[in-house]
C-alpha cells in the first residue's frame, strides 16, 4: 500500500513540473510535432471511419501554418474535407486568403467539387465580404455542376452561404441535369438512377436548405442575447427544430461565434473573451440540470443530451466534477458531439 | 541368427543397419531375404531382414588405456527444429508443426528492426520469430556440408481410404522446394544445420529471399483451387554421404497448420459472396469464377499465416440491384414534428403497383413508428420488413432511423414518387437507390451504412455466421472496401444490426481476374472479424490492417498479420490479432 501512495506521489508531482529533461521550448516543439503529426493523419491520410475524429487542443497557428503549407491545389477532396471540419471548428480565418487562392478562375467541371468544399469552407469561417464575393463564384460551379454527386456538394454550399444567398441558379441547373438524364432513363439504367437521386435534390434537400437558411435567418434576427442563444442551444440539442441535417451544424458554429460579441453584427472576428465564454458554460450547465424538465425529450436521450451539455460546458470554459467527467466517459460511447475537446 | 525390423516412416536400409551396429546398408543389400527393397525407399511396414553382425575383435596391451570410436553413433536422422539459445544442439526441442510466418521475409527481430539473418548458428534476429525453423541433420560419418532437400507436400487421398501427403506435380516441384539446401555443421560435431528458414505463401516472398524460404501456397491458378495451404506438409530429405550405392536417404515430413495448437489454431472463415450488376439483367461487375479467384488465392494467401482457411458457406451468386429500401428520419433518427405527409410507390414487373399512404406523420413519433405506419399498408404479394438502424455517431443514442425494404418473392422490386415537398420538418423519407457503378459508401456512421448499401444488406444479406461480401463496380468515394463491423467494441451503445453487420463491399478490381489490391478483401474481412479499426504503431507498412493497404503484390507490401499485440486505433489500445478473431468474430467461424 504505502509504495501504491508513493508511486501516486510521484506521478502527481511529475504531473506538475512536466518531464524534467525537456526544456519549455523542446516541450513546445513536441506539441507542434505532435499537433502536425495529428493533422497529417487526418488530413492527408483520411479513413472512411474517423471523419469526426477531429483533432482537439491544438494552437490555431499550427494548423493555419499547416493548411497552408500542405494544403494545395493538388489535394484530395477527401482531404479538403477533414480540412473544411478542421478549419470550422477552429474557426480559423487566418487560412481565407490562402484557400480562396486555391479557387480556379475559371473552374471546369473536374473542379466542381472540390471548389464547392473549399468555398464551404471559406463560407463558415470567412468575413461577409468574403462570403459574398463567394456566393458569386458559386454560380460559376453550378454552371459546371455535371452530376449529382457535384450538386451534392453545392447544395452543401448553399446551405453554408446562408440567409440571402441566391438558390434559382442551383435549382435551374439541378433541373436541366435531371432533363439530360431523364432523357435517357428508358434505356440507361444509370441515367435513371441519376434521375432519381437529382429528383431528390430538387424537391426534397433543395428545398429544406431554403427552410433552413430562413429559419437561420429568422433566428439571427433575435434581437435578446439569451433568448437566441437558448434557441441556438436547443437546435444544437436537436430539439424541438427541423431541418437539423444543416441547422444543428450551423448551430454549433453560431454557439463558438456568441462567444466573440453581443450580437451577431459583433461577430465576424474571432475574438476570445472569458465572460462570454463563462456565460454559454453556464447556460449549457442550467439546461444540462433541467434535462427531465424539458418538453418531447425522449427519456432514453437523456444520459446522451446530459453528455453533450457537460462537454459543451467544459468546451466553453466551465469545470467539471470528476463524478461528471467520469460520467462521460461511462455513457459517451463514440459520440461525437461538436462543442466538446474530447 | 538374423532378425527381422519393421521400417517406419522415413528409415533407409543404412539407418536400420546403423541401428544395429553395422556402418551402412551394403551387409543388408548382400542378403537375398532384402532384395525386393534395394531399388525403392522404404515405406512403414516394409519387412527388413537384419544379418547377424559380426563382433571382430581388437587386441591391445594391459595396463593401458585404449580409445575406441563408435563410427555409427548417434545414429543418422533429420529433423526440424527452431533451435534455441542456449540447450546443447541435440537436446532443442522438434518442431512438430510448421507455420506461415507473420514477418516480413526480409526482416529480422520481433518487429522487423533487423536484417533476417543469412548466416548459419544461432541468431536472436531470426529466433524471435517464432515460426522460423532449421533442417538438422546427424550423420557422424558425413562431412561438412551435407545437403538436404526441402519440398512442400500437398495432401492427397491415400488408396486406403485414408489422407497423406504427395508431392506436387512435376510442373509445380521446383517451385515449391528448397534444392539444394546446405547444411553445415555445428559444434556438436556431429551435426549440421541450414540457416534460419520461413514458410512463405507468394513467390515475392519466395524471390525476396529465395535461399531461405519455402514457398507453400494454393494451386489456384495452376488447376486445382481446392488445395489447401495449412493443409500440406513439408519434407526434408537428406540422402546419405557414405551410403555405398548412393541410395539410402532419411526423411522427416511435418505438416504446416495446427488444429489444437495455442498460437494459430486452424480454424475456417464463412463467407458468401454476392456479385453485383449494374443494372437488373445486365452483366456482374465481376464473373463468378474471379471472385472465387481471389478468395481461393488471396484471402488463403493471407489468412494462412493466421491459421485461417476461406469457406464459402454457400456458391458465389450474382444479384440484381434493388430501388427497395425506404428510409425514415435519416441522417438524424429524430422524432417527426408531425402534420406532414409520407409515401411512395412500389412497382415490380409482372405485379400490380401499390400506392402506400401518403401518411400524416405524428408529432413525437420516432422513425420506426413512422415506419411501421407506413409497412402496414403494404399488401401482398409484397413484403415489407421495417428495422431500426443504430443511434449515429453524432446523434443522441435514442435517435435512431428507420428501413422499410419491400421485397417481392422472386421478383424486383422498385420505389418511387415518394411524397417529398410536404414532407415532415423533422423527419425525413428518401429511398435507397444502390448505384452499383458507384455506390455511395458510408461516410462517418459506418454502423449503419448508407441508404444504398442498406438496400443490398437488407435484401440481400444471407446471416449472421458469415462474411457477406458484396462486389460492386467503385465506391463513390475512392475506398476499395468498406466493412460492416459489429461495433459492440467500438460503442457499445450503438452497436451494428444483423443485417448490415458482418459484411463488405468490394469494388471490381480487388476482385476481378488480376492480383491488383490483393489485400483489400483480406483487409477488409478481418475489420469485420476482428472488429477493430486500423493498426497503428511499430511495423505499420507491412500490416494487412493499416490504413491505406498494398495494391501491388511484393515483399514489403501490407500484407502480414502480426501475431504480437499490434497498436490499433479503435479500440485503442493493443490487440493480438488472431485472439481478437477467435473472440469477436467467432460466431464467423466453423471447424478447420
Amino acid at each position: 500500500m504505502s509504495t501504491k501512495v508513493n508511486l501516486n506521489l510521484i506521478l502527481a508531482a511529475l504531473i506538475l513540473i512536466g518531464p524534467p529533461c525537456l526544456s519549455g521550448q523542446q516541450r513546445k516543439k513536441m506539441n507542434t510535432d505532435t499537433g502536425i503529426l495529428q493533422l497529417e493523419s487526418y488530413i492527408l491520410q483520411p479513413d472512411a471511419f474517423h471523419g469526426d475524429a477531429i483533432p482537439k487542443r491544438l494552437k490555431p497557428d499550427v494548423i493555419g501554418r499547416f493548411v497552408m503549407d500542405r494544403v494545395g491545389r493538388d489535394t484530395r477532396i477527401k482531404s479538403l474535407l477533414r480540412v473544411e471540419k478542421v478549419v470550422t471548428f477552429y474557426d480559423l480565418h487566418e487560412v481565407c486568403g490562402h484557400l480562396s487562392s486555391l479557387l480556379p478562375a475559371n473552374p471546369t467541371p473536374t473542379d466542381v467539387a472540390k471548389s464547392a468544399v473549399i468555398g464551404r469552407t471559406i463560407a463558415a469561417v470567412c468575413t461577409p465580404a468574403e462570403v459574398a464575393k463567394l456566393a458569386g463564384y458559386s454560380h460559376l460551379l453550378i454552371a459546371n455542376a455535371q452530376t449529382s454527386s457535384d450538386i451534392v456538394e453545392l447544395l452543401e454550399l448553399q446551405d453554408r452561404l446562408g440567409p440571402g444567398a441566391d438558390s434559382r441558379t442551383l435549382e435551374v441547373r439541378i433541373g436541366q441535369l435531371r432533363a439530360a438524364a431523364a432523357a435517357q432513363a428508358d434505356s440507361n439504367y444509370q441515367a435513371r438512377q441519376e434521375a432519381y437521386s437529382l429528383d431528390e435534390m430538387r424537391s426534397l434537400r433543395l428545398d429544406r436548405v431554403r427552410r433552413a437558411n430562413d429559419t437561420k435567418a429568422q433566428l439571427l434576427a433575435i434581437a435578446d442575447r439569451k433568448k437566441r442563444i437558448g434557441e441556438e442551444i436547443k437546435i444544437y440539442l436537436t430539439l424541438e427544430y427541423g431541418y437539423l441535417e444543416y441547422l444543428t451544424p450551423w448551430s454549433a458554429i453560431r454557439l463558438r461565434h456568441e462567444t466573440w460579441g453581443n450580437s451577431p453584427a459583433d461577430q465576424l472576428v474571432r475574438v476570445e473573451d472569458a465572460g462570454r465564454r463563462t456565460e454559454m458554460a453556464s447556460m449549457f450547465r442550467t439546461v444540462e440540470s433541467n434535462l427531465g424538465r424539458l418538453p418531447d425529450v425522449d427519456p432514453e436521450n437523456i444520459p446522451s443530451l446530459r453528455v453533450r451539455c457537460l462537454r459543451a460546458v467544459e468546451y466553453f470554459g466551465g469545470a467539471l466534477t470528476n463524478e461528471e467527467r467520469g460520467w462521460i466517459t461511462q455513457n459517451a460511447g463514440r459520440q461525437v458531439d461538436v462543442l466538446s475537446n474530447d | 541368427m538374423p532378425s527381422l525390423v519393421t521400417a517406419q516412416d522415413g528409415d533407409c536400409l543404412c539407418v536400420i543397419a546403423i541401428s544395429s551396429g553395422f556402418l551402412n546398408c551394403q551387409p543388408l543389400r548382400g542378403d537375398p531375404a532384402n532384395s525386393g527393397l534395394l531399388n525403392r525407399d522404404l515405406v512403414a511396414g516394409d519387412i527388413v531382414t537384419v544379418p547377424d553382425i559380426d563382433p571382430g575383435g581388437a587386441s591391445g596391451a594391459t595396463d593401458l588405456r585404449h580409445v575406441f570410436v563408435r563410427r555409427n553413433a548417434p545414429p543418422v536422422s533429420i529433423r526440424m527444429t527452431h533451435g534455441s539459445p542456449n540447450l546443447p544442439y541435440l537436446k532443442d526441442l522438434d518442431v512438430p508443426v510448421l507455420h506461415i510466418s507473420n514477418h516480413q521475409t526480409t526482416r529480422g527481430g520481433l518487429e522487423d528492426a533487423g536484417v533476417f539473418p543469412n548466416s548459419f548458428g544461432f541468431n536472436p534476429l531470426g529466433h524471435d520469430d517464432p515460426d522460423t525453423f532449421k533442417v538438422e541433420v546427424v550423420d557422424p560419418q558425413a562431412a561438412s556440408p551435407v545437403i538436404v532437400k526441402l519440398e512442400a507436400l500437398r495432401r492427397v487421398l491415400l488408396p486406403n481410404g485414408t489422407f497423406g501427403h504427395d508431392v506436387f506435380p512435376a510442373a509445380e516441384q521446383a517451385r515449391r522446394s528448397l534444392d539444394p539446401l546446405e547444411c553445415k555443421i555445428v559444434t556438436s560435431g556431429v551435426a549440421f544445420r541450414c540457416r534460419y528458414l520461413r514458410l512463405v505463401t507468394d513467390d515475392t516472398d519466395k524471390a525476396a529471399l529465395p535461399t531461405q524460404t519455402l514457398l507453400a501456397t494454393d494451386m489456384t491458378d495452376e488447376g486445382d483451387p481446392l488445395v489447401e495451404i495449412l493443409e500440406q506438409a513439408v519434407r526434408a530429405t537428406y540422402s546419405l554421404q557414405k551410403c555405398p550405392v548412393n541410395l539410402c536417404k532419411v526423411s522427416k515430413t511435418v505438416r504446416i497448420g495446427d488444429t489444437a495448437g495455442p498460437r494459430k489454431a486452424r480454424t475456417a472463415l464463412r463467407m458468401a459472396v454476392h456479385i453485383l450488376t449494374t443494372a437488373p439483367g445486365a452483366a456482374p461487375v465481376v464473373t463468378i469464377a474471379q471472385a472465387d479467384r481471389r478468395i481461393n488465392r488471396w484471402v488463403r494467401r493471407v489468412y494462412a499465416q493466421a491459421g485461417i482457411v476461406p469457406r464459402r458457406a454457400q456458391p458465389t451468386r450474382i444479384v440484381d440491384p434493388q430501388n427497395n429500401l425506404v428510409a425514415i428520419g435519416e441522417p438524424h433518427g429524430v422524432t417527426a414534428n408531425g402534420g406532414g405527409q409520407m409515401g411512395f410507390r412500389i412497382t415490380s414487373p409482372g405485379n400490380p403497383t401499390q400506392v402506400i399512404g401518403p401518411i400524416v406523420t405524428v408529432k413525437n413519433a420516432k422513425p420506426a413508428d413512422t415506419a411501421a405506419a407506413l409497412a402496414a399498408l403494404v399488401l401482398p404479394p409484397y413484403i415489407a420488413t421495417v428495422t431500426v438502424n443504430p443511434a449515429g455517431f453524432n446523434d443522441l443514442v435514442g435517435n435512431r432511423s428507420a428501413d422499410i425494404v419491400v421485397t417481392v418473392p422472386g421478383g424486383l422490386v422498385t420505389i418511387d414518387q415518394e411524397i417529398q415537398p410536404i414532407g415532415d420538418t423533422r423527419q425525413v423519407l428518401s429511398v435507397g437507390r444502390p448505384s452499383v457503378a458507384s455506390l455511395a459508401g458510408f461516410t462517418n456512421d459506418f454502423l449503419i451504412g448508407s441508404s444504398q448499401q442498406r438496400a443490398l444488406l437488407k435484401t440481400y444479406d444471407t446471416g449472421e455466421d458469415r462474411v457477406d461480401i458484396f462486389v460492386v463496380q467503385t465506391i463513390a468515394a475512392g475506398d476499395r472496401g468498406q466493412a460492416m463491423m459489429h461495433g459492440g467494441s467500438i460503442d457499445p451503445q450503438r452497436p451494428a444490426i444483423a443485417p448490415v453487420r458482418f459484411s463488405v463491399f468490394v469494388i471490381a478490381s480487388a476482385m476481378d481476374g488480376t492480383d491488383g489490391n490483393f489485400v483489400t478483401l483480406p483487409h477488409e474481412m478481418l475489420h469485420v472479424a476482428e472488429d477493430l479499426i486500423h493498426a497503428t504503431g511499430a511495423r505499420l507498412a507491412q500490416q494487412v490492417m493499416r490504413n491505406g493497404t498494398s495494391a501491388t503484390v511484393s515483399e514489403p507490401a501490407s500484407k502480414r498479420i502480426k501475431e504480437r499485440p499490434q497498436q490499433f486505433d479503435s479500440p485503442a489500445g493493443l490487440h493480438r490479432q488472431i485472439d481478437r478473431v477467435h473472440d469477436k468474430g467467432k460466431g464467423l467461424l466453423e471447424p478447420f
